[in-house]
């Protein structure tokens, strides 16, 4: 038994050296991708971006400027080109020319009728849909004919550009409730997953990979997308991902920040580094009489802000692969705001406003008032090895001041339910913007993203403004004074913008990255593949 | 032997139960709920679509009434849906047990084959050379924590020798055999040494025990050679402790290999456990438990029907 | 109990490592948490004998301090599932009927759920707290004893040794401590030993699964998988967690094969 399993082995062995990335006559790209998949609709998933959207289009996706660019909508309606009117009651009326010719998988046709059924599905409250709120401000749909879709918005609203990331197939869905479609299986599992997009379901097998093909009847042309297959192979371990990439057996991965420098000298693969729309910052929570009392004070939080050194964080913790912010808005958004910038690292400066602020030097070198310590406990996530060493660093720059943090660390999902429900002091987080520059759901003082119990009335009614405009430009100069006023008030401290590096195949072309959630696969249908 | 074996039996129901009330009780009471996983990735989440998730997922009831209406469905082989697919639990274990099933049985075989060189080499040449070798080497293999090992592993040989793959079951559109015995290799080789040591011991031990053993000495005694006292009466012997060990063992055929599977992104149970725990797929995890101690329950019972067969000194009542 | 020469020797290097360990906050050049960005995972030199991590602390102190964690939870899981266990095998066996049954019938359904699938379950109460963490680990690791423990009664008392203690007027109470536990002394060390080795392995499989005590609490298994995403340009910073972790598990699973051959009762 022993020789032949020998001999059995070395046949493997010589069969997979055989098989490298992309050999034989198909184009095969091969992706490691780094998490499994729940299910695939789009709108109901918890962690699918990129293998869905190469299946299921719709009216926008973004490009690699943070922009909405329109995929199944031929244009995206602006005051400019006339296709948004303001009515005289208020309400607002966006007119979305559709692509025509537009086929489903399966052959029928796509028409305006789907983006309305889909319309119906998210707003229905069992859909389960996690922006349904921006939806519900949409109050008629309207399909004049099969490639015009018509919304009525209750009014002016800024994001009316960033809905409808997928459309969903009504004649596969139409005649289900939101629940049913919610549970049903084909189209959650792929036999009846039907997009209009460069790629179709071809197998799902299960923890291992999905296999998506190549679409023929593609909307953009015959010759489009220029991949026959494209197989995401499930990774979610970061060392066998980085492992897998070196062996050179994938076209593409994503690794860690700190795995860059491994792969550098790799030949064959270029390693980018995607800016995303996650920007890494500190939270402090005023919610608790003792919030309060330590962070109440403004002077306490620009002396918190002053003792953090990012610069150092960047380009020593991060090695240079992250870039400093100073909003959360991204760097790459028009409307972000330059000269909103938080203070620079001054320990002396921070020691000063402390002393200002009341707190002074105690025996052990933790500040102290009327007989409380200046110290807090910060709440990590376990597992999160990136915010747990920027928490470390941060920990280290405030002991410098006389600042004491002390770490608790919660799993994930019980760490989950103390951030959500505002039981922590003090938390190194991210959040995953959409493009849409939105913040209200942050910062006002009902957000519901707001777990800091920072409440600021002026800042409501500005944030408030600068989603009920369609003038980009008000929007731009209210966005402006909110990311100014967040750092005036200083009640949160962003670290800087997350970056996820791609290792991509020199045999790829065409990759133009993207760090929102549409991800960098956006325009797979134009990568070729170097044989 | 029938009555003993009936009894077992029906002993195994108060066990199960019990062992699904503990198991319950201790995931349940893990802090944290299911859309931990919805907002682990930062996006923003209506409060409203949450609500809306956890009813629908029936997880804001008492727990005495979740429980019985698991324990309800249970009864009649319904274990529920998973949380975060809305599938049959039963029909994603299905999908993912074979995998493990055939990783550890690789890696049983593995073991099995060089505990018994291992053994064999330091039960009848004691104290020599080769058996200080084996008996180092299969320490060292069960020293090592087994992710390091893994890892070790796959920089070797699959990164800087490049001589095997080292992730998935297969190279995707390849459908040899020598493809999907290429990829078990490594991860099959690596989860083997956490029994080879632990087997070979006991081997040996047993195989010494025996050997000065009344009967043995009476059979050389008696003028057999050496070869045919060792065929007929050591190995039998030693065999029954042997056998109990590693059935024992094989009870972990269903969870053993939870960092393994990580590692080569093997597509086995292990790894769904885990992200059902990072999900609170209560369903799920109940599922995978429930199963994985039916499997160490009846392997019991499978190790104490061999060991009376092998050793007739031990009867069982 | 006494052990040969080669034995003696594994046991003398654990005592120091765990001595010099165990004097970590006095002598470690370092203190574990200082972050230093200019000295990131730098090598080995005279200001840090073994080099510094990705967090520009030094290695040497680090593996001193973690190895405090790693062994105290070694020790204490495997003292406090050796005690769990020997306390409810003796009573199960030396007091037999009812009681015997409901215990064993306990230790069964602790046996039966599957170990690392529900020390995943357990890591997720435990969080950071190192005791938390050791009162989970000996959780999972006390039913073999307890079977052991009530085999070797059971066995002390078929041989009628409980028979005379009890006719010299022995309490049960008395008997159960000061005949039965030091005859089964031997077996206890066995798998007292064998069990401190499984609770730094379980430790370090947590870590890697990322639970387990978190940074910046130093343990041999966190450090080893911190050590892994940069493990092919910075081998050493995983050999050093690593080779403790080798060493000392080695080392106790010798000693418990040392103690193995001699344990017999009476």
């Amino acid at each position: 038994m022993t020789a032949r399993s020998l001999t059995v082995i070395a046949l493997g062995v010589l069969a997979a050296c055989g098989d490298g990335p992309g050999a034989g006559d198909r184009r095969i790209l091969r992706v490691a991708y780094e998490r499994e998949i729940d299910l695939l609709n789009p709108f109901t998933s918890q962690n699918l971006a990129d293998i869905s959207y190469t299946m299921i289009e719709g009216l926008v996706t973004t490009d690699e400027n943070n922009r909405y660019v329109p995929v199944l909508a031929s244009a995206i309606p602006t005051m400019a080109n006339g296709l948004l009117t303001v009515e005289p009651n208020g309400q607002v009326r966006a007119t979305w020319p559709l692509r025509s010719g537009v086929l489903w998988h399966d052959g029928a046709p796509f028409s305006a009728a789907d983006v309305c059924f889909t319309w119906r599905f998210v707003i229905d409250p069992k859909s389960e849909t996690y922006n349904r709120e921006q939806y519900l401000n949409i109050v008629g749909c309207e399909t004049p004919n099969d490639t015009t879709v018509v919304f009525t918005w209750s009014g002016e609203y800024a994001y009316y550009d960033g809905l409808f990331e997928a459309i969903l197939p009504r004649h596969i869905l139409g005649s289900m409730s939101a629940e049913e479609i919610v549970r049903y299986e084909p189209y959650n599992r792929g036999s009846k997953t039907i997009g209009t997009g460069p790629f179709r379901f071809a197998e799902w097998k299960s923890g291992e990979y999905i296999r998506v093909v190549r679409n023929d009847r593609y909307w953009r042309g015959a010759d489009l997308p220029a991949i026959d297959e494209i197989v995401w192979a499930f990774i979610p371990d970061a060392n066998t991902r980085l492992n897998a990439l070196k062996a050179g057996r994938y076209h593409f991965g994503r690794i860690l920040p700190v795995q860059v420098k491994e792969i550098q000298s790799l030949p064959g693969v270029r390693t980018h580094l995607v800016n995303s729309n996650s920007v890494m910052h500190l939270d402090l929570n005023v919610k608790s009489d003792r919030g309060r009392r330590l962070f109440g004070d403004l002077r306490v939080r620009q002396a918190i802000a002053h003792a953090i050194d990012r610069e150092a964080i960047a380009t020593q913790l991060m090695e240079g692969t992250v870039t400093i912010a100073n909003s959360p808005i991204n760097v790459s958004s028009s409307y972000h705001d330059a000269r909103a910038v938080h203070p620079a690292f001054d320990p002396a400066q921070a020691a000063a406003l402390l002393d200002q602020a009341g707190w002074t030097a105690g025996p052990d070198g933790v500040r102290q008032r009327d007989g409380e310590r200046l110290g807090f406990t910060m709440l990590n996530r376990a597992g999160a090895t990136d915010r747990i060493a920027v928490a470390q660093v941060i920990q280290a720059q405030l002991k410098a001041v006389g600042i004491e943090v002390r770490f608790e660390t919660l799993e994930s999902a019980a760490w989950t339910l103390r951030w959500r429900t505002g039981q922590w002091e003090s938390i190194v987080s991210a959040w995953f913007l959409p493009a849409d520059p939105s913040l209200t759901g942050l910062y006002a003082c009902d957000g519901a993203n707001n777990m800091t119990g920072f409440c600021d009335p002026a800042l409501d009614s500005i944030l408030e403004r600068s989603d009920r405009t369609l003038d980009p430009d008000r929007r731009k100069r209210d966005l402006d004074l909110a990311q100014e006023m967040l750092v005036a008030t200083a009640r949160t401290l962003p670290l800087y913008y997350n970056v996820v590096p791609e290792v991509v195949s020199r045999s790829i072309g065409n990759y133009r990255g993207s760090g929102t959630n549409f991800g960098s696969f956006w325009n797979v249908f134009e990568w070729p593949l170097a044989p | 032997m029938s009555g003993y074996l009936g009894r077992r039996l029906l002993q195994m129901v108060p066990l199960l139960l019990g062992i699904s009330i503990v198991v319950f009780a201790v995931i349940q009471a893990a802090p944290g709920g299911p859309e931990g996983a919805l907002l682990a990735a930062g996006r923003f989440v209506d409060p409203a679509a949450i609500e809306a998730y956890r009813a629908r997922l029936g997880v804001d009831q008492p727990l005495p009434v979740q429980y019985l209406r698991w324990l309800g469905a249970a009864v009649s082989g319904d274990l529920g849906a998973s949380f975060s697919t809305s599938r049959p639990v039963l029909e994603m274990i299905g999908e993912r047990l074979p995998a493990t099933i055939e990783l550890m049985g690789a890696a049983f075989a593995i073991a099995a084959l060089a505990a018994f060189g291992a053994g064999a080499i330091g039960g009848f040449w004691p104290g020599g050379w080769a058996d200080r070798i084996a008996t180092g080497g299969a320490f060292l293999g069960m020293a090592m924590p087994i992710f390091w090992l893994g890892l070790v592993a796959q920089l070797v040989f699959g990164v800087t020798l490049g001589w095997l793959p080292i992730s998935g079951t297969h190279t995707i559109g390849a459908t040899s055999l020598g493809d999907h015995f290429a990829h078990l290799a490594l991860p099959a080789v690596v989860l083997s040494s956490r029994y080879v040591a632990s087997w070979s011991r006991y081997f040996r031990a047993s195989l010494l025990q025996a050997a000065a053993s009344d009967h043995v000495r009476t059979a050389m005694a008696k003028g057999l050679s050496i070869v045919a006292v060792r065929r007929a009466h050591l190995l039998r012997n030693a065999l029954g402790p042997v056998a109990s060990v590693v059935t024992i063992n094989l009870a972990e055929l269903f969870t053993g290999a939870v960092v393994t599977e990580t590692i080569f992104a093997w597509p086995g149970i292990g790894r769904l456990f885990v992200q059902g725990m990072y999900a609170r797929d209560y369903p799920l995890l109940m599922g995978i438990l429930l199963l994985g101690s039916l499997a160490v329950v009846v392997m019991n019972l499978v190790a104490d029907l061999i060991y009376g067969a092998l050793d007739p000194r031990v009867r069982l009542r | 109990m006494r052990l040969d020469r080669s034995a003696r020797i594994v046991v003398a290097a654990l005592v120091t490592l765990a001595a010099v360990c165990f004097a970590a906050p006095w002598i470690a050049p370092y203190p574990p948490d200082a972050v230093d960005l200019t000295q990131l995972r730098a090598a080995p030199s005279a200001a840090h004998w073994l080099g510094t991590d990705e967090l520009g602390r030094d290695v040497l102190s680090r593996l001193l301090f973690g190895g405090r964690a790693s062994l105290a939870l070694g020790v204490l899981a495997a003292l406090l599932a050796t005690a769990v266990g020997a306390g409810v095998g003796a009573t199960a066996g030396y007091l037999g009927g009812g009681v015997d049954n409901l215990l064993m019938r306990l230790t069964d359904v602790a046996l039966a759920i599957p170990t690392l699938p529900i020390a995943i379950v357990l890591g997720a109460y435990a969080g950071n707290s190192l005791p938390a963490l050791i009162a989970a680990i000996a959780a999972l690791s006390w039913m073999t004893t307890a079977r052991v423990v009530r085999g070797e009664v059971l066995t002390l008392r078929e041989t009628g040794f409980v028979a005379a203690a009890q006719g010299l007027g022995q309490s049960r109470y008395g008997t159960i401590r000061r005949h039965l536990l030091p005859n089964t002394a031997g077996v206890l060390a066995v798998s007292a030993t064998i069990a401190v080795g499984n609770a730094i392995l379980v430790e370090s499989a947590l870590s890697f699964l990322g639970l387990g005590v978190q940074p910046p609490t130093p343990t041999w298994g966190n450090m080893l998988t911190d050590a892994q995403a940069t493990m092919a340009t910075r081998p050493l910073l995983t050999v050093f967690p690593g080779l403790a972790i080798l060493l000392v598990i080695l080392g106790v699973n010798l000693c418990g094969e040392a103690l193995r051959p001699r344990t017999r009762p009476i």
